[in-house]
């Protein structure tokens, strides 16, 4: 079976806002404000590239910030994730 | 004001509330929001020449009617992700179809639940996604829970544990106990595709729905928003041709004639609605009664008519359950009750 | 049913009552306020009794009205008062949509206001009703009301709920007995008594401020402040509002230019005089 892709239109749909390390989101579908601090902006942006999958993503997440992919790393962005998708940010399919 | 007939005036004819004196103002603000029908009124009375105050305080109902409607289409969203997921479309019932599909009956509907069909062989599929998305029983007693898997058209409510809101999920639209029962293999056969994954009734099962809500499904309370709904429905579908023909042969296929035939008899009766009168029929004595519990409102806001409330009641059980089931179900809610008054 | 209709600042209150006493002392109590505009009551508040029966038995008084809560539970009539207040608080609090409202007290000098957001317990009831003794205007001890345009502050200045020991307080400091409301013992806060605003805040209801300083008090700690940062603001007057989320984009927009614009600080104080001498210093500070 195919891992699930994950996907988002943001930051569509959304008012953003930069305070203090901190992403200030107002998501105008649901009417919900969001306060996202590090990793979950960094991971919006990077799907909002292209849908992935919650390996790929991890991967690139890594990357970037410049941590080892271990299994600790895919814990913590598959339940980041799990966030995301239950705030309807995030879709998976 | 003793009964709700000025609110039932102004929402068919708005140019009749400009007569109102200070005094009534508050009153029909009062009846309006307790029978959830004031974000229609704002709609209604939006262009006219109304008191300061009170377009003020209608303004705030459009706010909220508003914010009621950006909360149900998300709902519908989300919904759609979960069960989608399974392969299952659901058809979107009530007030998530106006607002979905831009009826005017959506206009400055405040919310309720999210009612949504689907087939009965997909229960336990969309039970499971939509546990697996957030939902969780309103109810764990194991009565109730046997009650509405049983005995009624719908799994028990479920609420969603972050966003808090409820989802009612109907494989009827009247209780499978009922002594009359729609066919639900045919509404779900001429659902209308909406959007990819959602789909709605057709016009003329609407009204069907809409009427059985109404009337078989219920004591009638809160019931002058639901007959705003018919006729919201009504004067749009009219508009079609032939709808008149297809609302009466749907009405005969689902075993609905009387409840719709009564339905479009109470919406002319108290909004002037157009209606079709062989379909309608003559009226009856007893519409009297049903028009007087849906306008059973004082100036306070305050339900009156506890007789008929009564009434009404019992009625709307012993549509949907047999006697003997009725007894037993009431028995069993009367000792529960006692028993949770009694930790207090 | 008796009846009592009053305006306080924008809202126009129709409240209703079986029992003709509550009544009675409620309008007492709002002595001087204003009828509603243009004679329109647009919010509704009453009193019931729960069951028929308890109107007399040992009778009790729920709170109801255009906007309510279920399973609210009644109160002793001996507290109607208390419950007529609560019930028409409902309305606002259920009901407001127009302007955006925060848990918080205020107070205004110089055409600044100064805003004393807070839960019950933190002591910002009591200080506007002392800074009102004190050269300030009341403009709310419990809803500020915040146009979602100009930021600006509409007063509410309903009569101040004293609890405890802030009524042997204020008692000590305002001359004028007709002001103060009954004494309530045996409320669920412990005892209460209300205090009307001074005329002058009930004359300028229709005045609005420009806030300029916003302050967390926490009282029954030793002396101490800090500054609260913007990402910190939003999230505590957000918390603080019961209509945040039913106005939208237009409420995230304005709460955004008023953590940009508005300076905010907490401070902790372990009675009235410190309190109130560390107000006045963040007003010297920022010139207010």
């Amino acid at each position: 079976m195919l891992s699930p892709l994950f996907k988002t239109d943001f930051p569509q749909l959304c008012l953003t806002r930069q305070i203090d390390g901190l992403l200030l989101v107002f998501h105008r579908p649901s009417g919900t404000t969001h306060f996202l601090e590090r990793p979950a902006p960094e991971m919006l942006e990077l799907i909002s590239g292209r849908p992935m999958t919650a390996e790929a993503l991890t991967d690139a997440l890594c990357e970037r910030f410049g941590f080892g992919a271990d299994a600790e790393a895919r814990t913590v962005i598959a339940v980041r994730l799990a966030e995301l998708v239950a705030v309807g940010l995030v879709r998976r399919c | 004001m003793k009964h709700a007939l000025p609110l039932a005036h102004a929402l068919a004819d708005p140019i009749s509330a400009l007569s109102l004196g200070p005094g009534q103002w508050t009153e029909l603000l009062a009846i309006a929001r307790a029978e959830r029908l004031d974000g229609s009124l704002a709609y209604r009375l939006a262009d006219l020449p109304i008191p300061g105050p009170a377009a003020q305080a209608l303004d705030g109902a459009r706010a909220q009617a508003e914010f009621d409607r950006t909360r149900l289409l998300w709902e519908v969203e989300m919904a759609r992700r979960a069960l989608n997921a399974v392969d299952i479309a659901p058809i979107l019932l009530k007030g998530s179809a106006f607002a979905f599909a831009g009826l005017p009956a959506a206009v400055g509907r405040s919310a309720g639940d999210l009612d949504i069909l689907i087939a009965h062989d997909r229960l336990d599929a969309a039970e499971a996604a939509l546990l697996d998305a957030g939902f969780e029983w309103a109810t764990s007693d194991s009565y109730d829970q046997s009650y509405y898997r049983r005995w009624m058209h719908e799994l028990p409510p479920l609420i969603h544990k972050d966003r808090g809101t409820m989802i009612d999920v109907h494989h009827s639209i009247v209780p499978l106990t009922a002594r009359r029962t729609p066919d639900a293999g045919a509404l779900i056969a001429a659902s209308i595709d909406i959007a990819p994954g959602l789909a709605i009734l057709s016009p003329a099962d609407m009204i069907v729905h809409a009427a059985c809500h109404l009337l078989a499904d219920g004591d009638l309370s809160g019931g002058l928003r639901n007959l705003w709904d018919i006729d919201r429905l009504l004067r749009l579908f009219a508009a079609a041709p032939n709808f008149w023909r297809t609302l009466s042969e749907r009405a005969a296929l689902h075993h609905m004639r009387e409840p719709v035939a009564r339905a479009l008899r109470l919406a002319e009766r108290l909004f002037a609605t157009p209606v079709e009168l062989r379909l309608a029929g003559h009226d009856r004595m007893v519409d009297s009664l049903y028009s007087r519990r849906l306008l059973a409102r004082d100036g306070w806001g305050r339900p009156t008519r506890p007789l008929s409330r009564l009434a009404f009641y019992a009625r709307s059980h012993w549509i949907r359950m047999p006697p003997t089931m009725l007894a037993r179900h009431l028995w069993t809610k009367a000792r529960r009750k006692r028993m949770s008054l009694s930790r207090y | 049913m008796y009846r009592f209709e009053v305006r306080i600042g924008h809202a126009g209150f129709r409240v209703g009552s079986p029992w003709r006493r509550p009544i009675d002392t409620l309008r007492r109590l709002y002595a001087g306020y204003p009828t509603p505009e243009e004679g329109i009551a647009t919010l509704t508040a009453r009193i019931a009794p729960p069951k028929p029966w308890r109107r007399w038995l040992r009778p009790q008084a729920a709170i109801a009205g255009d906007h309510c809560l279920p399973d609210m539970v009644p109160m002793a009539l001996r507290h109607a008062l208390l419950a007529l207040e609560m019930a028409m608080n409902m309305q606002v609090a259920l009901g407001e949509r127009r302007y955006l409202l925060i848990h918080a007290a205020a107070v205004e000098r110089g055409g600044k206001a100064l805003i004393l957001p807070g839960e019950s317990g933190s002591g910002k009831s009591t200080l506007a009703a002392l800074l009102g003794e004190a050269g300030w205007r009341v403009l709310a001890d419990e809803f500020v009301l915040i146009d979602l345009a100009t930021l600006c502050v509409l007063p509410f200045p309903r009569p101040i709920s004293l609890k405890n020991d802030a009524i042997a307080e204020m008692q000590a400091c305002v001359a004028d007995e007709s002001r103060f409301g009954p004494v309530l013992t045996g409320t669920p806060k412990g005892a209460l008594r209300h205090l009307r605003p001074q005329a002058d805040a009930i004359a300028r209801m229709n005045e609005s401020a420009m806030p300029a300083l916003i302050l967390f008090p926490a009282f029954g700690f030793p002396s101490d402040s800090a500054g609260v940062s913007r990402s910190e603001l939003f999230a505590r007057l957000t918390e603080g509002s019961t209509n945040y989320i039913a106005l939208g984009q237009r409420a995230f927009e304005a709460m955004l230019r008023i953590v940009d614009t508005i300076p905010a600080a907490r401070f902790a104080y372990p009675d009235s005089a410190a309190g109130l001498a560390i107000v006045e210093q963040f007003c010297i500070e920022i010139g207010l």
